[in-house]
């Protein structure tokens, strides 16, 4: 059975509120990182029907029938707030607050009697649709509140936080601009203070390439290619690498039939400069020297070195290719050959990657069926008949579960990073561009 | 335009006179005693605003009139307003009924069903307007509501945060609080 070690990414909870340093009571875990969300946003009991459990039968019936309509859900979100009418106006100002704490306090306690839990310090509550959750074992008392006074963080702390901020998002007015396709490395002083905070004194380069980046794994390529990054860019380039169909005349003839869709089949295509494009569909050996540049990228991980545009040129000197396809791709096309190579393969990553595909999505949709069919196989039931098999199917469906698991063991084998599907950022690193906004 | 309002699910029909729903035998449970008296209407909205991977759900409490004991679930879903068909198409339909025109030539006709184009249409379509009746009337004094939203998160996670942000502040809160892109 395949188990979900993910780090956070892509819909999935922020790592400090499940193992770093704001856990709060550690009851969840990665488990949030997979299935549909409800979030709560309102509820109201008029004042005189108050205290006739309208309020928490009218939250299970939410819970319950919208566990019905939608199988997958398994999480329910809330954030206990006030709403500001129902606290009287005029009030002096000490009198407000007051009131505001005590029905924010209210409020808390109302949803942990219906079995939420914080998640991490955060102002989030949680509640698991598994009955087997730690959380429901967890007594109200038990469950974490931020002491007062509040902790402060370290000066490392506050440091990271603030660097994790300006590398993800940038505020503008009211709007959150999401920028870290556009990250391109911290500046070296925010580098020097965050080395000094962590105590090291004479960094390698490796170390300083790492700070740099944002590398957590400390075995990031240039302080930016994670172990994970490298595993998916070697099997996308082992891919179209032995993929010798597409050196063939009679695909190429048979995409053109459909205009440009069907020339998107050839993953570079819509990426390869123009000039290239006649020759491709009348030169076989220009598409073979385009189906081999993958291999010289597959060399540069093999040597542990950046695949960028000059590594790759040097691949392609040492290997004495013969006759030498790609160099007479590469007199065509330039160096916007191996950009639009580089772009479809970083494409293809995203594509199959293991959180912005939903590959987690689909892992955690077969261990449970794996769990389910154990369990009628035990009871001695047939698990095709028991099973509800449109579910079951769903993740195999959507996901094209059964090639791109053997990608997702690949890269769960590799150490956790960071920089793990980065891809606009790995994109510009690469290709030594500042990537657009929405460029990924 | 005519409009598609509602449908209750024949499990919590409330004809012939008031009858009590058993709740689901989902795992989560957040109490267990009915109150008596009250009725409950789960309302469930399909593609919120036009985004597919969003539901909008809310259940609203009414003092049941007529001082009926039992607790009774109400669970509509409010569909899209579908496309009237054409006039043409309603003849069609009228003659089929009628038996006028062969069975044959039924079957030979080319498919030209608006209904089936209209389904088709709001599959394509997921900014068709919907109509919503006002479904309060008639059910007694509203005694209070929750509110909440279901996202298909695994429909979003190419761009988490940024799909989040659209739809309103909550969700923007939800995903830029708690979650990573």
């Amino acid at each position: 059975m395949m188990s979900v070690l993910t780090p956070s990414s892509y819909g999935c909870v922020r790592p400090e509120f499940i193992t770093g340093s704001r856990k709060g009571s550690g009851t969840f875990g990665h488990e949030l990182d997979t299935g549909d969300i409800l979030q709560i946003e309102i509820i109201q009991v008029e004042k005189e029907h108050r205290r006739r459990r309208i309020g928490s039968r009218m939250m299970t019936i939410l819970i319950e029938q919208s566990s019905k309509a939608q199988t997958t859900l398994e999480h329910a979100f809330v954030w206990p707030a006030v709403l500001n009418h129902t606290i009287p106006r005029d009030l002096p100002e000490a009198e407000e607050q007051k009131l505001r704490n005590e029905a924010h306090d209210t409020a808390i306690a109302f949803y942990r009697k219906a079995g939420f839990r914080r998640v991490g310090d955060s102002v989030w509550f949680a509640l698991s649709n598994d009955n087997s959750h730690a959380a429901h074992s967890l007594a109200t008392t038990d469950d974490y509140d931020t002491p007062e006074p509040a902790p402060l963080p370290s000066e490392l702390q506050k440091l990271e936080h603030a660097l994790e901020r300006k590398r993800t998002k940038l505020d503008h007015g009211m709007m959150t601009i999401v920028v870290s396709d556009m990250f391109k490395g911290y500046s070296d002083a925010d580098v020097k203070k965050l080395l000094a905070l962590r105590g090291v004194m004479a960094p390698t380069q490796t170390q300083l390439a790492c700070t740099k980046y944002g590398c957590t794994c400390g075995e990031c390529l240039g302080g930016f290619l994670s172990p994970r990054m490298r595993a998916s860019m070697k099997m996308t380039c082992e891919w179209e690498n032995d993929n010798e169909m597409n050196d063939e005349d009679f695909v190429w003839k048979e995409a053109e039939q459909y205009g440009d869709q069907g020339m998107s089949s050839i993953a570079s295509w819509p990426y390869l400069p123009a000039v290239i494009k006649p020759f491709m569909k009348s030169n076989k050996n220009y598409r073979i020297g385009h189906r081999l540049l993958h291999g010289h990228i597959i060399t540069c991980l093999n040597k542990s070195i950046v695949p960028n545009a000059q590594n790759i040129l040097e691949a392609i000197e040492e290997a004495s290719e013969w006759p030498p396809a790609t160099k007479h791709f590469l007199q065509k096309a330039g160096l916007a050959g191996i950009e639009a190579v580089m772009r479809s393969v970083v494409d293809r990553m995203k594509e199959t990657d293991l959180k912005a595909s939903g590959g987690i999505d689909a892992i955690a949709e077969h261990d449970k069926r794996s769990a389910l069919e154990e369990k009628f196989k035990a009871e001695g039931k047939d698990p095709a008949k028991e099973l509800d098999m449109d579910r079951a199917d769903w993740a195999f469906r959507n996901m094209g579960f059964d090639t791109d698991s053997i990608l997702w063991t690949e890269m769960l084998k590799e150490k956790e990073c960071r920089n793990d599907s980065e891809f606009g950022f790995l994109l510009g690193m690469l290709l030594n561009k500042t990537m657009a906004l929405d460029g990924y | 335009m005519s409009s598609t309002k509602h449908s209750i699910s024949a499990s919590a029909s409330p004809a012939p006179g008031h009858k009590r729903v058993k709740p689901g035998s989902t795992a989560v449970s957040t109490s267990s005693s009915l109150v008596k008296g009250v009725t409950f209407k789960f309302r469930l909205r399909e593609s919120v605003e036009g985004f597919t991977w969003l539901k909008d759900v809310s259940v609203i409490a009414f003092q049941t009139p007529s001082g009926q004991a039992d607790e009774l679930i109400l669970d509509i879903k409010l569909k899209k307003e579908k496309k009237r068909p054409s006039a043409a198409a309603i003849i069609a339909k009228m003659r089929r009924e009628m038996g006028l025109g062969g069975a044959d030539d039924d079957k030979d006709e080319p498919e030209d069903d608006d209904e089936g184009d209209d389904e088709d249409f709001d599959e394509l379509d997921p900014y068709a307007e919907e109509v919503v009746e006002d479904e309060d009337e008639g059910h007694g004094v509203r005694l209070g509501s929750v509110g909440g939203r279901i996202m298909r998160r695994s429909f979003i996670r190419p761009n988490f945060w940024r799909d989040m942000e659209e739809p309103s502040q909550d969700t923007a809160a939800l995903a830029f609080n708690m979650f990573d892109r």
